[in-house]
């Protein structure tokens, strides 16, 4: 095999190996999981059938463009700046996200003050791995 | 005898002929003798969202024309007339709420079984000025709407008598609730759920209305 036919291929498995270890960085995964690119399972509170990803992915909310009568909506964006800045919730007292918040307000819709969040914001079933991911993800943002 | 009685009559008449007249003109003026300041109008109390229950009575829905997602123009009684229909306000340009209704939707469309040919489902559009018939029908399409299932959007005009009957109205133009309305095959609101129902609820909301007639 020829010098520069080697070199393509090191080269090649370089960037492969590259964007493996870039897929399970929990940056990576926790991008592809805000924007539903890998599966996150929701439900409605209430509801017992679950909501297709088009319809739960987290981007969906928190990244929608306010202007208009969106903005009466509030809704938060997910940032480093909003989840830990000690500030007020829904009406609650002043109170940071950590991780373990994080997930809990994900899973059951308890936000860090104890206050129930939105019955439109969808409660997911998820691993401690995807949470942490999400929450790497979302509070470097 | 007579004189003295018509006398009395009259004194009584007049008396009560003075006290109103003094009535009305102290309701006007004031012990200062100026008109009394006109106080302006207490301020608007906002409509209250109808709380989630039936609707006594019955509303019957606005005579309005809407555009259909086949494009067809109709009037909406005519939409809504002949069957039970649960329908839903949103927009196409709706990231948020809406997509989870369309799939509160989707699953009630799936769960409808031997109900389907006589329940339809209305997704009613408050964007009339960026909901075209086509957008309209690429939406309940990616939620696989089947024949029962059709999208409509009103003129800017008759909006806002449509969020009215409703009780739609929310603080901008594009806002909106999530809740389902039923209506009854004779064209009236008779049932408004809380926001977000769930797709079960709702086939058992169809059940007892369709039971009870």
């Amino acid at each position: 095999m020829r010098r520069g036919t080697w070199g393509i291929l090191l080269a090649a498995l370089s960037l492969g190996a590259a964007a493996a270890v870039a897929v399970e960085h929990p940056w990576s995964r926790g991008y592809a999981l805000y924007h539903g690119y890998l599966p996150m399972s929701g439900r409605i509170a209430g509801h017992t059938e679950g909501l297709p990803l088009a319809a739960s992915r987290c981007s969906n909310c928190h990244d929608a463009v306010t202007g208009g009568g969106q903005t009466a909506r509030t809704i938060s964006p997910l940032t480093q700046a909003s989840l830990t800045g000690n500030v007020s919730r829904r009406g609650g007292p002043p109170s940071i996200f950590d991780q373990q918040s994080f997930c809990l307000t994900l899973r059951d819709g308890i936000d860090p003050a104890m206050i129930q969040v939105s019955r439109t914001m969808p409660r997911f079933t998820m691993s401690d791995d995807d949470c942490g991911a999400l929450w790497y993800f979302a509070s470097r943002r | 005898m007579n004189r003295i009685m018509h006398s009395s009559v009259l004194g009584i008449l007049a008396s009560v002929a003075i006290g109103v007249a003094a009535l009305v003109v102290t309701q006007s003026f004031n012990t200062t003798g100026r008109p009394l300041p006109v106080l302006p109008v207490a301020k608007e109390i906002a409509v209250e969202h109808v709380p989630f229950g039936p609707v006594r009575p019955a509303r019957v829905m606005p005579a309005i024309a809407v555009t259909m997602s086949d494009g067809g123009k109709q009037q909406l009684p005519e939409v809504v007339s002949g069957h039970w229909t649960i329908a839903q306000l949103m927009f196409t340009g709706c990231s948020t709420t809406c997509p989870v209704q369309g799939a509160i939707f989707e699953q009630v469309q799936n769960q409808l079984g031997s109900k389907a040919g006589q329940v339809k489902l209305l997704s009613l559009s408050i964007d009339p000025l960026g909901d075209t018939p086509e957008a309209l029908q690429t939406w309940i399409a990616q939620f696989g709407a089947g024949p029962q299932w059709q999208a409509a959007v009103t003129g800017l005009d008759d909006l806002g008598p449509l969020l009215d009957v409703l009780n739609g109205r929310g603080e901008g133009i594009d806002v909106h609730n999530a809740r389902v309305f039923l209506i009854s095959p004779e064209g009236e609101l008779v049932y408004v759920t809380e926001d977000m129902p769930s797709p079960r609820s709702l086939i058992v909301l169809l059940d007892e209305a369709m039971r009870n007639g």
